[in-house]
C-alpha cells in the first residue's frame, strides 16, 4: 500500500467520481465541486502563462522592456525601424479589454466587437479548410473506377500462393477487388442523397435516401463497436491505479 | 455601433481569411495569422469572466445557504488554491515543470478526477449498448448488427464463434469489410454534408444574413 | 426543365476548365527520359579529355542477372545521326551504382561536339535511349585517376544534372525552389553518398556561398528529381544563381550553374484553381437561392425529425414544470459547430420565453457564455418577455472537458430537466452526458458534426441532428426565407454538383482502368488534389 499522501488523495478522488455510477451522493458532490473549481483554475492559470504572457507580453516586447524576458518583441523592432506583425497584438489586447467590459452592464455591448472578430475569422477559416478537406478531397477519393482492376488481377496470384498453403482467398480480397469501389461510390452518393433538403424523399430519390440512411447506420454501428474496446482499456487503467499503485496488490 | 460595427468586423475578417487562401501575396497570410493569434489573446482575457461567474454563483449559494452550499465552498477553495499556487508559487513560467505546486495539484487531484470521469465511459458504453439491444426498428437493428460484427471481429471471440466457416471468411474478415468500405462510405457522406453546412453557415455569417449570434440592438 | 439545362451547361463549362487547371503547371520542371535517362559530362580531372556517360539500368539488369544483353553505346556528331557503335557494356561489367551504369568514351577530341544514345536488344525488342548532347570534352589541367571501363572501387561521382532554379510558386516570396536530376551516384542505401551541398551567389561569376545541404534521395520517383526550397535570407526581386554539389566519399561533383532566379510574391495560388471554381459555384448557388427566396419564391424543405421535435420537447417541459437544459458543446467560439449550436439556442430560447419555461445553459467557455447571453437576451426580447431574462440563465462551469461533464452530470441528476439539448462540438464526454440525461428520462435532442460522437448520440438520444443537419437547423427553425434559400443553394451547388461530377468521373476512371490508361486516372486524381 502506498505511503504517499498524493496517491491516497488520487485514490480518494477516483473512488469518489466512480461512486456516481451507484447514485448521486455527497462524496460525488464533493469530488465534482472540487473538479469544477480546480479545473477552472487550472485553465485560467494555463491561459495566463501561455497566451497572455507568452503571446502578448513577450510578443509585444513588454516582458523584455521590464527585464523579465531575454528576447526582444514587436515594440523593440518597431522602434528600430523593422516592421513586426506582432505589433497588432496591441489591438488584440484592446479587444480583450473590451471583452472584460461585460462586467459593466452599461457598456457591456462593446464585447460584441471582439466576439465578431473571432466569429468572422472562424467562419472564413472553416469555410475554406472544410471545403478542401471534406469536400474536395472526398470527391477525389470517390472518383475511382467501379472495379479495382489491379486487385482483380492480383487475385489469381494470391490464389496461387494461398492454394499452396492449402487455404482459400480471404473474403477481404474478393470484396476489395469486385465490390469495394462499388460500395464506396454508391454508399457515399446515397448518403449524400439522404442529406438533400430541398427535394421530397419519394420515388427513386426517396429509396436512394433510404439506402443512404442505412449506410449511415452501419457507419454509426461500426464506429460504436470500434470504440467500445478502447473505452474498456480506460477502465482497466483506473483499476490498475487503484489495485497496484495505491493498494499494491498487483505488481 | 452596437450592431453595425460587429457585422462589418465579422465580414472583413471573414473575407480576409477567404482571400488569403487564394492569394499568397503579402500581407494576406500575415493578417490571417495575426487574427488567429488574436483568438488566443482574447480568450485569455475572457476566461476571467468565466472564473468570476463561477465564483459569483458559488458565493451566492453560500450566502443564500443553498441546500448544497458546502460544496460551493469546496469549489471556491479549490479554484483559488490552484490559482494562487499556479500564478505565484510554481516558479512563474516554469509552472508546468515536475515538482512545482501546480504540477502536484495536477497529478494528484486534477488528473485522477479527469481519468476516472473518462473511465466511466466504459460503463456508459455498456448501458448504451444494452439500450441498443432492444432495437426498436430496422435502422437500429442494422446499427446494432454492425456494432456487434465490428466489436466481435476485433477480438478472438469473433473468429471463435464462426470457426465453422473457412479461414478468411470469418467474422474478423467481415468486420474488415464493414470498417473499410461500408463505414468509410457513410463517413464520407457525413463529411461532405458537414463541409456544405459549414460553407453555407460561414457564408451567411460573413454576409450578415445569420446574425443571431450577435444578439440584438 | 430549366434547372436541368442550367446544370448541364454548368457541367459542360466546368469540365474543360477543371482539366485545364490541372495542367496549369506552377513552375518549370526537369525532363525525364525513361527508361535510360541518359546524361553525359566531360570527365573531370581527365587531362586527355573524355566523356563519361551515365544511364539507369534496364529492368532485369541487376545482381542476379545471369544473362543480360549488352548495352550498345552509339555516338554521332549531329543530333540526327548517323550514329555509330563505339563500344558496349555487358552485365558482367560492374555497375556504377545499384541502379545506374557508366561508360567512358576516351576516343574523343577536345573541342568537338558529340551526341550519344544507348540501345539494347531485350527479348527481341530494341530499346533505345534519348539522345544526349551536344557535349564537348574539356582537357583538365590537373590529373586524377580515371579508368575505363569504370570499376566499382573507382567510381567517379556523377554531378546532379538539369539543375533548374525558379521562384517558389504560390507563396508570398522569400523563397526559391531548386530542382535537379539526382546524381547517378545517389543510389538508395549507398553508404558512400553523402548528399548535396547548395551554393548560391547573386552573380553568375560568383563568389558562391554554401547556403544549405540536403540528404540524398529523390523527391519525385518518376522523374528522378530532388526538390529543395531555399528560403534563407532571400530578398524578393534580387537575382540568384545556384549550383549543387554531390558529395561521395570525399569527392565532390558540381552541377552546372543555374540562374538567374528571382523570388516574387504571387497574386493567385494556381494549385487552388479547382477549389476556386467549385467553391465559387457553391457560393454562387447559395447566393442565388437566397436572392430568389428574398423575392418571395416558395421553397420546399423536407422534414427533419429532430427539429420537428423541438416544439414538442419544449412543450413537454412546460407541462411538467421542469427546466430545459441546453448544452452548446465543449468547444469555443473558434469552432463553427459551437456557433451553429448557438444559433439554434436563439430559436429554442424564443420558444422557452413564449412558453415561460425555465431555461438553463451551462457552458464550458467564457466566450460562449458571453455570446449565449446576448443570444438568449435577444430571443426573450423578440418573444416580448424581456422581464423573464436574467444573466443567470447562462452560466460558466469550467473550460475542462471532463470537469464540465462532471458538473453537467451533477446538475442534470439533481435538477432533472424534462428536456436536454446537446448542440455543438462534443468529444468523449458526449456519451457520459447523454446516458446521464437518459437515466432521468429526459427527452434529448442532440446535434453535432463530430463523426466519432454521432453513434453515441444516436444510441442514447431521442433525436440526433447528423452533421449537415446541425448547420441547417437554424434556417429550418427560423423558417426565414433567406436562410431556407441557402439550404436549397447548398443542395444544388454542392450535392448535385458532387453527384454529377462523381458520376461523370467514375465512368471516365472506369474506362481508363479497363483500357489500362494511367494518364486518365492520374489526371482525375490530380484534378481534385488538395493543395
Amino acid at each position: 500500500m502506498s505511503s504517499e499522501f498524493g496517491i491516497w488523495l488520487a485514490a480518494f478522488f477516483t473512488i469518489g467520481i466512480a461512486s456516481f455510477l451507484y447514485k448521486d451522493n455527497p462524496l460525488y458532490k464533493f469530488c465534482e465541486s472540487v473538479f469544477v473549481g480546480i479545473s477552472a483554475g487550472y485553465w485560467a492559470v494555463a491561459l495566463f502563462w501561455e497566451n497572455l504572457i507568452t503571446k502578448m507580453f513577450d510578443g509585444l516586447g513588454i516582458s523584455y522592456s521590464l527585464g523579465l524576458w531575454p528576447e526582444k518583441g514587436a515594440l523593440q523592432d518597431i522602434f528600430s525601424g523593422v516592421w513586426n506583425w506582432n505589433i497588432l497584438h496591441v489591438l488584440a489586447a484592446i479587444l480583450g479589454i473590451m471583452m472584460l467590459m461585460r462586467l459593466f452592464p452599461k457598456i457591456g455591448w462593446i464585447a460584441r466587437w471582439p466576439l465578431s472578430v473571432i466569429v468572422g475569422s472562424t467562419a472564413g477559416l472553416w469555410m475554406i479548410t472544410y471545403f478542401q478537406s471534406n469536400f474536395l478531397s472526398q470527391l477525389q477519393k470517390t472518383v475511382i473506377p467501379l472495379f479495382d482492376i489491379g486487385r482483380i488481377n492480383e487475385l489469381s496470384e494470391i490464389g496461387a500462393v494461398m492454394a499452396e498453403q492449402g487455404r482459400s482467398i480471404p473474403l477481404d480480397n474478393y470484396f476489395a477487388a469486385y465490390l469495394g469501389n462499388l460500395v464506396l461510390i454508391f454508399g457515399t452518393l446515397a448518403g449524400l442523397v439522404y442529406f438533400y433538403f430541398s427535394k421530397e424523399h419519394k420515388g427513386i430519390f426517396g429509396r436512394t435516401a433510404k439506402v443512404g440512411i442505412y449506410f449511415l447506420m452501419i457507419t454509426f454501428g461500426a464506429s460504436f463497436g470500434y470504440t467500445v474496446m478502447s473505452r474498456m482499456s480506460l477502465l482497466i487503467g483506473r483499476l490498475y491505479f487503484l489495485f497496484s499503485t495505491w493498494l499494491g496488490f498487483v505488481n | 455601433m452596437r450592431r453595425e460595427i460587429p457585422l462589418i468586423l465579422t465580414g472583413i475578417v471573414g473575407i480576409t481569411f477567404f482571400v488569403q487562401f487564394f492569394v499568397p501575396h503579402s500581407p494576406m497570410r500575415e493578417l490571417s495569422e495575426t487574427f488567429s493569434d488574436w483568438y488566443s489573446i482574447i480568450s485569455a482575457f475572457a476566461i476571467w469572466l468565466g472564473g468570476l461567474n463561477l465564483m459569483k454563483i458559488s458565493f451566492e449559494k453560500v450566502y443564500k445557504k443553498d441546500k448544497d452550499w458546502f460544496f460551493a465552498v469546496t469549489t471556491i477553495v479549490s479554484f483559488f488554491l490552484i490559482l494562487i499556487v499556479g500564478l505565484f508559487f510554481s516558479g512563474g513560467r516554469q509552472y508546468l515543470e515536475q515538482g512545482s505546486g501546480y504540477d502536484w495539484l495536477y497529478r494528484n487531484i486534477y488528473s485522477p478526477l479527469s481519468a476516472t470521469m473518462f473511465a466511466l465511459l466504459a460503463f456508459f458504453v455498456a448501458s448504451a449498448s444494452y439500450r441498443a439491444f432492444r432495437a426498436r426498428n430496422a435502422q437500429a437493428t442494422v446499427l446494432l448488427l454492425a456494432a456487434f460484427i465490428v466489436m466481435a471481429g476485433r477480438t478472438p471471440f469473433g473468429d471463435w464463434i464462426t470457426v465453422f466457416l473457412p479461414e478468411g471468411w470469418r467474422l474478423s474478415n467481415l468486420s474488415n469489410v464493414i470498417m473499410n468500405y461500408f463505414n468509410v462510405a457513410g463517413q464520407r457522406a457525413i463529411m461532405i454534408g458537414i463541409a456544405l453546412g459549414i460553407v453555407s453557415t460561414s457564408l451567411r455569417i460573413i454576409l450578415g444574413i445569420e446574425r443571431s449570434h450577435l444578439g440584438g440592438e | 426543365m430549366g434547372k436541368k439545362v442550367a446544370l448541364g451547361i454548368c457541367i459542360i463549362i466546368i469540365l474543360p476548365l477543371l482539366i485545364w487547371l490541372v495542367y496549369l503547371k506552377p513552375g518549370p520542371s526537369s525532363v525525364s527520359y525513361p527508361p535510360y535517362d541518359l546524361t553525359a559530362i566531360s570527365t573531370p580531372f581527365d587531362t586527355a579529355g573524355s566523356v563519361t556517360l551515365n544511364w539507369f539500368c534496364l529492368e532485369g539488369d541487376n545482381d542476379s542477372a545471369a544473362t543480360f544483353p549488352n548495352y550498345n553505346i552509339l555516338r554521332s556528331q549531329a543530333p540526327e545521326g548517323p550514329f555509330e557503335g563505339i563500344g558496349s557494356v555487358g552485365f558482367e561489367y560492374p555497375r556504377a551504382t545499384d541502379i545506374s551504369r557508366q561508360y567512358r568514351d576516351t576516343a574523343v577530341v577536345a573541342g568537338f561536339s558529340y551526341y550519344y544514345k544507348i540501345s539494347c536488344d531485350l527479348q527481341g525488342e530494341t530499346i533505345e535511349s534519348n539522345i544526349f548532347g551536344p557535349i564537348s570534352p574539356v582537357m583538365a589541367a590537373e590529373a586524377a585517376k580515371v579508368e575505363v571501363p569504370v570499376d566499382k572501387s573507382d567510381i567517379m561521382v556523377f554531378p546532379p544534372t538539369q539543375l533548374r532554379v525558379f521562384d517558389t510558386p504560390n507563396d508570398a516570396g522569400g523563397s526559391i525552389t531548386l530542382e535537379w536530376k539526382v546524381s547517378a551516384s545517389d543510389a538508395a542505401k549507398s553508404l558512400l553518398f553523402n548528399g548535396y551541398d547548395i551554393y548560391r551567389s547573386t552573380s553568375a561569376e560568383g563568389p558562391f556561398e554554401k547556403v544549405g545541404e540536403t540528404t540524398g534521395g529523390v523527391s519525385d520517383v518518376d522523374r528522378q528529381v530532388k526538390t529543395l526550397r531555399d528560403g534563407k535570407d532571400i530578398i524578393n526581386g534580387q537575382e540568384y544563381y545556384y549550383y549543387v554539389a554531390a558529395k561521395w566519399d570525399g569527392q565532390e561533383a558540381n552541377s552546372e550553374i543555374a540562374g538567374p532566379a528571382v523570388s516574387r510574391q504571387q497574386w493567385f495560388h494556381t494549385g487552388r484553381g479547382v477549389s476556386l471554381v467549385l467553391l465559387g459555384i457553391l457560393i454562387g448557388s447559395i447566393l442565388y437561392f437566397i436572392n430568389r427566396a428574398k423575392a418571395g419564391k416558395e421553397l420546399f424543405i423536407r422534414k427533419i425529425a429532430g427539429l420537428e421535435a423541438v416544439d414538442e420537447a419544449v412543450g413537454r417541459a412546460t407541462e411538467m414544470g421542469r427546466a430545459i437544459f441546453y448544452v452548446p458543446g465543449i468547444q469555443d467560439m473558434n469552432n463553427m459547430q459551437t456557433i451553429a449550436g448557438l444559433t439554434i439556442l436563439g430559436r429554442v430560447a424564443k420558444l422557452t420565453a413564449e412558453y415561460e419555461t425555465k431555461l438553463e445553459v451551462p457552458v464550458s467557455r467564457s466566450l460562449v457564455m458571453v455570446a449565449a447571453r446576448e443570444i438568449v437576451k435577444e430571443a426573450y426580447l423578440n418573444a416580448g418577455r424581456p422581464d423573464y431574462y436574467n444573466d443567470d440563465i447562462v452560466y460558466y462551469l469550467t473550460d475542462d472537458q471532463f470537469g464540465y461533464a462532471a458538473g453537467v452530470d451533477g446538475l442534470v441528476i439533481r435538477k432533472k430537466p424534462a428536456t436536454v439539448f446537446y448542440q455543438g462540438a462534443f468529444f468523449a464526454e458526449s456519451l457520459i452526458l447523454a446516458e446521464t440525461g437518459n437515466s432521468i428520462g429526459a427527452i434529448q435532442i442532440a446535434g453535432t458534426a463530430m463523426p466519432a460522437q454521432l453513434p453515441f448520440f444516436v444510441a442514447a438520444c431521442d433525436y440526433t441532428l447528423i452533421g449537415e443537419e446541425l448547420f441547417a437547423a437554424s434556417a429550418y427553425l427560423s423558417r426565414e426565407p433567406k436562410l431556407l434559400g441557402s439550404l436549397k443553394g447548398q443542395d444544388l451547388g454542392g450535392k448535385l454538383i458532387f453527384l454529377s461530377l462523381a458520376l461523370i468521373f467514375v465512368i471516365i476512371a472506369t474506362i481508363g482502368a479497363f483500357s489500362q490508361n494511367a494518364v486518365i486516372s492520374d489526371t482525375i486524381q490530380r484534378m481534385f488534389n488538395v493543395n
